[in-house]
């Protein structure tokens, strides 16, 4: 296929790095930045002279980074430094592989970093969508799509309960993870709705912690201690007309950027290996496994029944214990996490031969959509 | 009850939310204020049973009920259904603008 060839392995991850996620009272972000950025340049045996791309993450509330502030932290004067309006890992990665791919950079450094107020007590998502009806919160919108959802395929709030489940199971096998207290169906179960359908178990915990991944060439990738880890495709899509989009809230763009994904790849769902989804929401995993097609739609809830998103199932599902229980890092650990998976460096979290990874992700009022495919060098 | 209004497209006769100055459908710059039958849909809703960390005030005070209605003439809007307990609203429920003043709101058709 030819329609991303200008993209498709053209750019690699050769380092990574990651603070441990939850909370760091009293410490700069800057900080927590500087402890993963370093990493990950020791971890690429990276100098940072080599750095001539620096993005940062920033956030609607203008929390983040400033990508000038840390080139001036690094001591460098990189040839081009961003932050995307909407600066999550999935969007930034793709960014800085954009970068390499055209040759305008050789080397991106791309680090994001937050130290909220709340960061371990208080939910996340806190945006007003509409005053007047009191319509706010991330988690909420992403609770218009479950209700709809429920109603057209008989949706079970179990479903709900046994993906927080897995993903406090998974954030259990890793040391970095925020939240590893055990957590039972029965657990979830007894917790009072708060936005209903959901309960506050369905919408991810404000943590703090950074990340932090070196983008470069496949060339430079190879010469760096661990293999390479290949930028492979892009899915892409704006629900901008919002609620007058068919099925806004059902997610159905994710339909459209799988098709542009898998098209470029010329691969299909059944080939990815390791899934990692940027989960505001328990819900959102059932939407991304249906509108991806990596089952049926409706099916969403025996897929996860029977086990299929679990480290060792049909299809591993965020193994560092993604937003929900592991960091809420606005996608930024999912890349590092599927980096870990396809290097075979993910301990006893390491899906058995992963060689091909797919992060997806959907942000703010449903509005954005993107899928990255990478595969193992 | 409460006067729905919106711009009809006077070229392609699409209704459109929110205002806009231009057609989304086929950017024609006529259209026509029109006042809307008030019927719709209850495509879906959530309920709020507690205030979430962090909010701005002022909200309603819980239980509340958020619900996207799809107005009979197309376009998709954000409101309350008022008259319903939690537990009362179900997707596909048919819905007529309230009376109301100020806000636009929904109560359940009979």
């Amino acid at each position: 296929m030819h329609a991303q060839s200008g993209f498709a392995r053209r750019a690699a991850v050769v380092g990574i790095g990651a603070t441990r996620q939850g909370a760091h009272p009293g410490v700069d972000r800057y900080e927590l930045a500087f402890a993963a950025l370093t990493e990950a340049l020791a971890d690429g045996d990276v100098d940072k002279l080599e750095i001539d791309g620096v993005l940062t993450g920033q956030q609607f509330d203008r929390s983040g980074l400033d990508p000038l502030d840390v080139s001036r932290l690094l001591g460098i004067n990189p040839r081009v430094t961003g932050t995307l309006d909407y600066s999550t890992g999935g969007f930034t990665t793709q960014y800085a592989a954009m970068l390499v791919a055209t040759g305008i950079c050789e080397t991106v450094l791309c680090v994001y970093a937050r130290n909220p107020p709340g960061a371990m007590t208080q939910l996340s998502g806190g945006i007003d969508e509409d005053r007047t009806y009191g319509l706010y919160n991330a988690g909420a919108t992403a609770a218009l799509g479950w209700t709809r959802y429920a109603a057209l395929y008989g949706g079970r709030e179990e479903t709900l309960g046994e993906v927080a489940v897995t993903h406090r199971e998974h954030a259990r096998l890793n040391p970095l993870a925020a939240f590893r207290d055990p957590l039972t169906l029965d657990d979830y179960l007894a917790e009072p709705y708060s936005v209903w359908p959901f309960r506050d178990l369905d919408i991810c915990t404000m943590t703090a912690g950074a990340a932090a991944l070196i983008v470069t060439t496949p060339e430079r990738a190879r010469s760096g201690p661990h293999r390479p880890v290949l930028f492979l495709a892009s899915g892409r899509r704006q629900s901008a007309r919002r609620l007058q989009s068919d099925e806004h809230f059902l997610c159905h763009a994710m339909r459209d950027a799988a098709a542009q994904l898998y098209a470029a790849a010329d691969l299909r769902p059944e080939d990815v290996d390791v899934l990692a989804i940027s989960d505001a929401s328990t819900a959102v995993v059932v939407q991304t496994l249906e509108n991806y097609g990596f089952c049926g739609e409706g099916e969403g809830g025996d897929f996860i029944a029977g086990g299929g998103i679990r480290v060792g199932g049909r299809l591993p599902v965020n193994t560092d214990g993604g937003q929900l229980s592991g960091g809420y890092l606005v996608g930024w650990l999912h890349q590092v996490e599927l980096v870990r998976q396809l290097r075979g460096e993910a301990g006893e979290r390491q899906v058995e031969d992963a060689r091909v990874g797919q992060y997806t992700t959907t942000g703010m009022f449903r509005e954005h959509y993107l899928a990255t495919l990478y595969v193992a060098d | 009850m409460f006067e729905i209004r919106l711009q009809r497209c006077d070229d392609c006769g699409y209704v459109r939310a929110p205002e806009a100055f231009a057609c989304p459908e086929c950017l024609s710059r006529d259209a026509t204020w029109t006042t809307l039958s008030g019927d719709g849909t209850v495509e879906t809703f959530v309920w709020y049973l507690r205030h979430l960390d962090p909010h701005t005030a002022p909200l309603p005070e819980p239980p509340y009920n958020v619900a996207v209605i799809r107005l009979a003439e197309g376009p998709a809007i954000i409101s309350n259904v008022v008259g319903v307990a939690f537990g009362e609203l179900a997707v596909g429920d048919a819905v007529r603008a309230a009376e109301d003043p100020d806000v636009l709101r929904f109560t359940p058709a009979r």
